[in-house]
């Protein structure tokens, strides 16, 4: 499957922007509030009257939200049974030993 | 306090277990065997594959748990070694033919084909949540090429911090967060299409 970066999803607006491609640039640094001082200023200003950028970052936002919310998949049944007997299995010659009655 | 508790706590049981103490063995099993057969399942898409990675990766644990330092996680050292054992099986099987999963393909064996959140529900975003858009991200995931999927895992699904990703991976934190972006846009751009 072939990439596809937000500019496919954009207005074209968006897409010639170049305040919109900067913030593109920086969405997984607004979604984690890890913006530097000096990038951070530029940014919300821009987010605040970009409805393009806002949708953007609302779409990374629950994406990332969504990841979170995965959790644990269910590991098959036995899996234990058989790491166990694995384990087990390679751990028995070293404690017999040629010599152990 | 925390990290020097875990810490401790990660030495006494590594200790336990090379005593040969079975209940800490299974004690060990029990406590990471479900994350790591997830983390597994998740880089390769397969359960059968996530199962001998998972095995794979405990017979590699348990191999060399003498070396356990503790200087990371027990579970960032055995997702390091999870990591290194699945880029191995990758490429013994890059000689052979890839097996090919379409987006639409059921994401668990068995179960029923998820939809395209788009063909029924304006907004996909705010429906992931819902049981068929969990099973098209957990697919979507599977699609990602594998240096950002290792990143987006562990970050964003594990809830390691970019540190702790970034020692487990042997990266740079900068690697890491340009990974991560890299690995959201994508997904993003798989889930908007």
């Amino acid at each position: 499957m072939t990439p596809m970066g937000p500019q496919k999803t954009r207005s074209s607006k968006a897409k010639h922007c170049p305040e919109c491609v900067k913030v593109g640039g920086k969405l997984s640094k607004v979604v984690d509030g890890d913006l530097k001082p000096e990038e951070k200023t530029a940014t919300l200003k821009h987010l605040k009257h970009c409805s393009s950028c806002q949708g953007q970052v609302k779409a990374m936002t629950h994406l990332v939200k969504a990841c979170q919310k995965l959790g644990v998949v269910k590991a098959p049944k036995g899996l234990h049974q058989r790491l166990k007997a694995m384990l087990m299995a390679k751990k028995g010659p070293e404690k017999k030993g040629p010599l152990a009655p | 306090m925390k990290a020097t508790h875990d810490k401790k706590q990660d030495l006494a049981l590594v200790e336990k277990v090379l005593s040969g103490d079975e209940a800490a063995a299974e004690l060990f099993l029990k406590r990471y065997e479900a994350r790591i057969f997830s983390f597994a399942y998740r880089l390769c898409g397969q359960r059968q594959d996530a199962e001998d990675l998972t095995q794979d990766t405990f017979a590699s644990a348990f191999k060399h748990l003498k070396g356990f330092r503790a200087q990371a996680p027990l579970i960032s050292w055995l997702f390091r070694i999870a990591a290194h054992r699945c880029q191995r099986m990758r490429r013994l099987k890059s000689g052979q033919p890839r097996r090919l999963v379409a987006l639409d393909a059921p994401a668990v064996e068995g179960g029923p084909l998820p939809q395209h959140p788009a063909d029924t529900r304006p907004g996909a975003e705010e429906l992931l949540m819902r049981g068929e858009q969990k099973r098209w991200l957990e697919k979507a995931i599977t699609l990602l090429r594998p240096e950002f999927k290792l990143v987006l895992v562990l970050r964003d699904i594990e809830g390691l911090s970019n540190e702790a990703v970034a020692e487990t991976l042997g990266l740079s934190v900068a690697a890491v967060k340009s990974r991560l972006h890299r690995a959201r846009m994508q997904l993003k751009g798989m889930l908007q299409s």
